[in-house]
Formats: structure tokens, C-alpha cells, sequence
């Protein structure tokens, strides 16, 4: 029995759906595929499927990623190919193959996010974020509600000029099984602050990163 | 595409996906390459619709013409109507994102009367004019389908055209002779008259009513030599009709989210207050070949886990054994689940109990629909007090614990009796429970959900008038006076100002437009559902329109009298449903059409008879 990593973009369309519905939509897809997929063998048989990272909906991500077991051994063309016209419109795969790190692993994401608005105004945003010694927000979990200072979880902030009423920045936020940031907390924080519209603001997650930022490939 | 503005919106609302498509399945043309653009619009939410057959039959029926591109549109909820009205963005299909003005046919399907509100929802929301008398060349043809359509008088106004009966084949030929009719320049009523030399198109405004001064019809006109009877299309080799094979898979899920494949159509058993057992008459089964075949490459194209087998009444096909045994092996192989949805008491075999739960277990639901023989004979549910003891101990064998039933009240000759006598099964399946030595473990539950009966056009009980709020409530409160003792029966019934206003429509007529038309201006929409109905804002509409419930929900109609759907042709005259109401009367059951042939008159369409009487 192998597991295997399949890693795939969530963009356009598909971030309008949630983490519980992609997935549904991936346990179908491997259904479809064909793939001699591995199932648990309680009473009610099903695929054994694992995220990482769960995205929030509204979300972009350029590296998202999935395990599955198969029974027999598959190159990662013939896993590609049996499930690539399986997806809805915005899941774009990848790549496929043996996983290299554990979700456990995971400590930081790189996001890029856009924020609209008056020009002047989102120029107030940034200036906010690098002056401020404390950005407090309050973090809800299923667990807790806890007030916390976004800047202990961001680091590598990095934003151009606005232009035409758009302003681009990137950070990394820590992420994971500790001290997992959603960087809507942030978009929340300057909306509202400064009014600008959470809604309409571009958050992608670029990369995910391990301890001390190292790359997890 | 969506912008910004669209996405800012989205981000906003409760589960966007229903309002983007792009789900597996979902099929994108070249706009520049078809003829025709169809909207396929569904009067409610995203979720009900993508649970509805018929439409995902549709749709893959019409996109398999080249030149047709039918796209999906549904009922916006609350929030995205809210939030489209205030930043002026029309309603678009999820398929193109195109705003439903520029397509070139919108159909809508009536599968409810309380979705009647949500349609005029749709229409205002693209911006096109609610009354088909007030919409030029320049608006897409607005057209209606699906089972209301046997009586949508009290929305011809807001229609152009609608299609009787079965429109796989029907929607297809209308829209090519739309095509054709758009590419000679003709106009609408020139459109409009060509359409309706066709099977099963009906076009309201080539029929003009006159009344009495009791408010009754006195006389219907054709005009333009509109057919009069205007006949239901039919598939006369339903057999071999192809089943779906491909379907759009929602990403979000749906209210019935499974495979399914349509076993047969029709149904066999004459239930006297069923309308869906009389207006798809006749009985006709499809090829289990065919159906095995289908549910496969289906659940093989789609990832379902699970496959149902629906129809009115499954049980009934001839070769369902044989199917179960057919499908069996790659089910099994496949984890594929099988779900019966419409059993019946009397045939329901321990070896489909044993077919059907391999996989996985659910719940189990019968519809004994009264709770005393005497009123199951009335209605003509031929299901026997011994029949329905040996189905609980069958299900509780087969190691089910749970068993729903369903129950109607404000029957035709229901008693105060009959209604303890709903009580009365109940408690008899729970005692079935308690004898069996081999029960299954855990609690035994019975729920008893009871609806009010509506009556219906194109049934025997079509005459009958509904009882009043007043008597439904009194015998709810006798119902659950008389189940107050045993915690083990819950009891649930449907409220009873939805049936009343589901009755008023049901056989209402065109004079019923302005106030559906006055209730959604004043804010009725998504009636069908409890958290927005306003029965109060109806009633004042009502009276805004000095219109009278009453005289639609609760007179007896004479045989004599004209009802708006009796220019109106499914097949079953009615003269049949006279003497079948009269039958039931007298407590009378009619045997099933494949055991005796009561002339109902449905044969005619087939233009053969239904079954081989002779044959064994």
C-alpha cells in the first residue's frame, strides 16, 4: 500500500466552495478515477483521505495538497491523468507522488493578498501594519476566543505602492497545528479600521514553508 | 466571468456556490456555435433543484443538440436576491454568468404551486416584465414545464408557452422550431402560433375564459385553432428511452444527491388522491438492461456512492429482482449503494430487504397514508392491515429500528376514527417491535408525518373540497391527543395554511395571476419554505384582489361544472375520474391497471392498450 500526495491550485470558481466540500468533491473524483484506491475496512467502507492545510473559502492557494493510499503501485502521469477531467473548474492538479513531509511539519504560509480601495486610505493599511508595534485582532476557534497580536505571527511583510485603487503586499504568517493564522484576520483588521471591503480583497497562499521557513517541497 | 463586484458579493452570502456553476459536469459551449440559448430555470434553491431529475434529464437531453446550449439558473436565496437588487446585477445562468435577458428561451419548471412566487422572483430579478402580454420580440420566450403545468391557469399570464406532459422529446422539437421561426423573422404571435401545432405545446393566450356570475366558467375560446382538447406529450417507447449517463455533480450537495435512474414511469395503482399516478399515466417500465447499464456508467461518470432506482412506485416494475441481482455484482464491487425510494407495503420482499442494505443501512419509510381500512379503501391504497404488520416485522428482521410513516388528513369520508386510527397503527408496530425475540437493538421509533390533504386536478378526488383550517386543526389536535401516552411515536403534520393555499392554486384559475403577482410584490417569495412563508400577507392579498380562497380550496365542484384544466388533455377523461369517485364513495377500491382495465382513457395516447390482459 503506497500514500500518496497529490498537490493542486484552488483558484478562480473553486474558492467559492468549502474545505468539507473539496472534499467530497476530491473522494468522488478518486471514485471516478478508476485508481485501485485503498479503503478502510470498517462497516462503512470509505476512501481514507487527509488535508494538511484547510484553505477558508474565498480563498486562492497555489499549494494545496492531498493523501490518498492505493493498493498498487501508479506513475504519477497515470494519477494525473485519471483524475484530471474529474474536477470542477478551478482544482487544478499539480503534481502527484510520494509525500515528503508529514502536516505536522507545517509551521508558516506565504500569502499574497490585494486590498482595494482609495488609494490613500490603503496606503494608511500598510503604513499601519509596519509602524504598529501591536495589530490586535481576536482569533475565534472551535475551542477558544482569544485576543492576540498579529505581528507575533507575520513575518517577511512586503507591500508595493497603491496604485488605482489596488495595493499588493506578501507576508508569511505562521500556520499549522499550532498557532494557525488565517490571514482573513487581517483583511478583517484594516476593514475595519479603514472601511475598505473584506470581501472584495485577493488572498492567495503561495507556499507553505517548515521550521525556520525552510521549504517543504 | 465574475468581477470584482460579483466576487465582493459572493464573499458575502451564505454558500456562493450555488451561485457560480463550474461544478464537474457542467457543460460550456461555444456561445457563437448554437442556435438556441436555454435557461433552465428551477423556482428554487440551488440545493432542490440539483436534487430534481427531470431537470438533470433535460439538460443533458437539450446540450445533446449541437445547436442548443441549455444553461442552469435557480431561485437566488434571500441574502444574494437582497444583495443582487441593491448593486443592480441580473440574473445570470451558472453556466456563461450571461443575464437571462439575452438568452433566447428561459424555461422554467413547475414542480410545486409554491414556487409560483419565486418565478416572478426570477423574472423581475433579470429585469424582463412579469405579464407575457407586456414582453415584446426583444424578450427570450418565457416558457413552463413539469407537473403543475396540467393545471397552471393561475400562472398563464406570465407565460408564453407551456409544455404538457413529457418534454424530453417535446422541449427538444420546440426549440428547433423556435430556431427556425427566429431565423425567418417571424414575430411573436406568428412564433407563437406555429408553437402551438405542436404535441403538448400549450399556449395560454390562445385560450380566452368566460364566467358566470357565480364566478364558475361558462365557456373556454381557442383562438388562432389552438387545439381544443390541447393534448400531454408522451414517449410512447419510454423502454428504450436512453437513461442519464452523465450528470452535473454538485459540489456543495444537494437535497437528494445521489445517481439515479428512472425505473418506469407511470404507475400501475390509481391511488384516488395521487395526481403524479394519473397524469403520467399510462404504466410503462423501462429495459432493466438499459437501467443496469445507465446506473453503471452514471455512478462510473459522477463518483456517487449511492444509485436510486425511482419511479412512483418501484416495486412494481415486472424484472425488479431480476434488476437487483443484474446490478448486484458491480455495486458490490464498486461500494455502490442501491436505494428503493418508493416501495410499496404489499410487495415489499425480504430478498429486497437483503438486496438493498448489502452496502449500507438507512432508515426505512411507508406510506400507509390512512389509518383505518375502510379509508385506505376509499382512497384506493390497497394496502391491507395485515400487509402492514408483516412489512414491520419484515424491516425490524432485517435489523432496521426506525420506520417512518406517512398519513394524510382531511381525507374524502374521514371520520374522527380514522384519525385515531393513525394513532393506532403506530402503536401496533411498536407492540411488533416488543414481540419479536429478535428485534434489532437500540430504540425502537415510529414517526407518523401527516399531511393535509390537497386535493388535486386530474384525480377522482378532484371534486372533493379540502376541509377547513377549522376541522384540520381539530383533528391535529385529536391526532396528537390520542399519541400523547407513548413517547415512542413522534408525530409531526404539515401546516395547514401551506395546504390551503397549495389547494387554492392547485385547482385555481387565471383569475389567481394578480394575486400571486400582488403577494410577490408585496414580499411573498420562497412560500414553500417556513422561514420566509407569510401566511398573513397572503390572506391580506387575497383580500387586496377580492378573491376568495374558498371558492378555489373548499366548494365541491359539480360534475358539470367547467374547471380551468378540462380543455386540457393527460389522457385520463373525465368521465373516469366521475365514476372513480363515485366508486370510492361507496368505499369501492379499483384494482390495479395490470390486473383490470378501467377505461381511464390514457391507453388512447399510447394508441394500444397498457397490458396484455390475456396473457397467462
Amino acid at each position: 500500500m503506497n500514500t500518496i500526495r497529490v498537490k493542486f491550485n484552488k483558484v478562480g470558481l473553486a474558492i467559492y466552495f468549502s474545505h468539507l466540500d473539496l472534499q467530497r468533491v476530491m473522494m468522488r473524483a478518486l471514485k471516478m478515477s478508476g485508481l485501485p484506491v485503498w479503503y478502510s475496512m470498517g462497516y462503512n467502507p470509505h476512501i481514507y483521505m487527509t488535508f494538511p492545510l484547510p484553505l477558508s473559502l474565498g480563498q486562492e492557494s497555489f499549494c494545496e495538497s492531498f493523501d490518498f493510499r492505493l493498493t498498487e503501485e501508479k506513475s504519477e502521469e497515470e494519477i494525473l491523468n485519471a483524475l484530471a477531467d474529474k474536477l470542477p473548474r478551478g482544482i487544478e492538479l499539480t503534481a502527484a507522488g510520494r509525500p515528503t513531509y508529514e502536516a505536522k511539519d507545517i509551521r508558516y504560509a506565504k500569502y499574497e493578498i490585494n486590498l482595494y480601495g482609495d488609494d490613500e486610505i490603503l496606503q494608511g493599511c500598510i503604513n499601519d501594519f509596519i509602524r504598529s508595534a501591536s495589530i490586535n485582532v481576536t482569533k475565534t476557534s472551535k475551542k477558544r476566543t482569544e485576543e492576540i497580536n498579529l505581528k507575533d505571527f507575520i513575518t517577511d511583510f512586503c507591500a508595493g505602492k497603491p496604485v488605482d485603487g489596488k495595493v499588493s503586499f506578501t507576508a508569511i504568517f505562521s500556520a499549522g497545528q499550532t498557532n494557525n493564522i488565517n490571514p482573513a484576520l487581517l483583511v478583517g483588521y484594516f476593514a475595519e479600521k479603514y472601511g475598505i471591503d473584506a470581501n472584495s480583497a485577493d488572498i492567495k497562499r503561495l507556499n507553505i514553508f517548515g521550521e525556520n521557513i525552510s521549504v517543504l517541497q | 466571468m465574475i468581477d470584482n463586484k460579483l466576487k465582493s458579493i459572493l464573499l458575502s452570502v451564505q454558500k456562493p456556490a450555488r451561485y457560480t456553476g463550474g461544478e464537474p459536469g457542467c457543460i460550456i459551449k461555444n456561445p457563437d456555435e448554437v442556435k438556441v440559448r436555454f435557461a433552465f430555470c428551477f423556482p428554487d434553491t440551488y440545493e432542490v433543484g440539483m436534487s430534481h431529475l427531470g431537470m438533470k434529464v433535460l439538460y443533458e437531453t437539450l446540450n445533446s443538440q449541437p445547436d442548443i446550449w441549455c444553461e442552469r439558473c435557480f431561485t437566488p436565496w434571500l441574502d444574494m436576491m437582497q444583495k443582487m437588487r441593491e448593486h443592480n446585477i441580473p440574473l445570470y445562468t451558472l453556466e456563461s454568468k450571461t443575464p437571462l435577458g439575452e438568452m433566447d428561451i428561459i424555461g422554467f419548471t413547475l414542480q410545486y404551486e409554491l414556487s409560483y412566487t419565486n418565478v416572478l422572483a426570477m423574472l423581475d430579478l433579470a429585469g424582463i416584465p412579469l405579464m407575457a402580454k407586456d414582453r415584446d420580440e426583444s424578450y427570450p420566450l418565457i416558457i413552463a414545464g413539469g407537473p403543475c403545468t396540467c393545471n397552471a391557469e393561475p400562472m398563464a399570464d406570465f407565460f408564453d408557452v407551456m409544455v404538457l406532459g413529457e418534454g424530453e422529446v417535446a422541449d427538444t422539437i420546440l426549440c428547433n422550431v423556435y430556431a427556425d421561426c427566429k431565423s425567418k423573422g417571424l414575430s411573436k404571435l406568428e412564433t407563437l402560433k406555429e408553437l402551438s401545432k405542436l404535441e403538448g405545446v400549450y399556449v395560454p393566450s390562445f385560450y380566452e375564459f368566460e364566467y358566470g356570475s357565480d364566478g364558475i366558467i361558462t365557456e373556454v375560446r381557442p383562438l388562432y385553432n389552438a387545439p381544443i382538447p390541447c393534448n400531454k406529450a408522451i414517449i410512447k417507447d419510454f423502454a428504450h428511452l436512453p437513461a442519464l449517463e452523465n450528470t452535473v455533480v454538485p459540489v456543495i450537495g444537494a437535497v437528494h444527491d445521489r445517481a439515479m435512474v428512472e425505473v418506469l414511469r407511470g404507475c400501475i395503482r390509481g391511488c384516488r388522491f395521487c395526481q403524479a399516478g394519473f397524469i403520467y399515466r399510462p404504466f410503462r417500465e423501462r429495459d432493466i438492461d438499459l437501467i443496469n447499464s445507465s446506473a453503471r456508467q452514471l455512478c462510473k461518470n459522477t463518483g456517487y456512492e449511492e444509485v436510486s432506482l425511482t419511479s412512483l412506485s418501484t416495486s412494481d416494475h415486472p424484472q425488479l429482482e431480476e434488476l437487483l441481482d443484474k446490478m448486484e455484482p458491480w455495486t458490490q464491487r464498486e461500494k455502490v449503494n442501491i436505494a428503493l425510494p418508493s416501495l410499496r407495503i404489499d410487495n415489499f420482499s425480504e430478498s429486497l430487504i437483503e438486496k438493498t442494505t448489502k452496502v449500507r443501512k438507512s432508515g426505512l419509510t411507508f406510506a400507509p397514508e390512512a389509518g383505518t381500512q375502510r379509508l385506505r379503501d376509499i382512497i384506493n391504497k390497497n394496502v391491507t392491515e395485515e400487509e402492514i404488520e408483516k412489512t414491520a416485522k419484515l424491516a425490524f428482521a432485517g435489523g432496521y429500528s426506525h420506520v417512518k410513516l406517512y398519513f394524510m388528513m382531511g381525507l374524502p369520508g374521514e371520520t374522527m376514527e380514522d384519525i385515531k386510527g393513525i394513532a393506532d397503527t403506530a402503536q401496533k408496530i411498536i407492540d411488533i417491535y416488543y414481540s419479536m425475540p429478535n428485534r434489532p437493538k437500540g430504540k425502537v421509533e415510529v414517526s407518523i408525518s401527516v399531511a393535509s390533504f390537497v386535493p388535486k386536478p386530474f384525480t377522482p378526488f378532484q371534486f372533493f373540497g379540502q376541509n377547513d383550517l377549522e376541522l384540520i386543526k381539530k383533528k391535529q389536535d385529536y391526532l396528537l391527543e390520542c399519541c400523547k401516552s407513548n413517547k415512542k411515536i413522534k408525530v409531526s403534520y404539515s401546516d395547514a395554511n401551506t395546504s390551503l393555499l397549495e389547494a387554492v392554486f392547485a385547482r385555481g384559475d387565471r383569475r389567481l395571476a394578480k394575486v400571486i403577482a400582488h403577494a410577490y410584490k408585496n414580499g411573498a417569495v420562497f412560500d414553500g419554505w417556513y422561514e420566509s412563508f407569510d401566511w398573513q400577507l397572503w390572506v391580506q392579498s387575497f383580500a387586496d384582489c377580492g378573491v376568495d380562497m374558498h371558492f378555489y380550496a373548499n366548494r365541491f365542484r359539480e360534475y358539470d361544472e367547467i374547471n380551468p384544466w378540462d380543455h386540457i388533455n393527460y389522457g385520463v377523461t373525465k368521465q373516469f375520474l366521475i365514476e372513480d369517485y363515485k366508486r370510492s364513495q361507496q368505499a369501492i377500491t379499483s384494482k390495479p391497471c395490470n390486473k383490470q382495465c378501467y377505461n381511464c382513457g390514457a391507453n388512447k395516447l399510447l394508441g394500444r392498450a397498457c397490458f396484455e390482459y390475456n396473457k397467462g
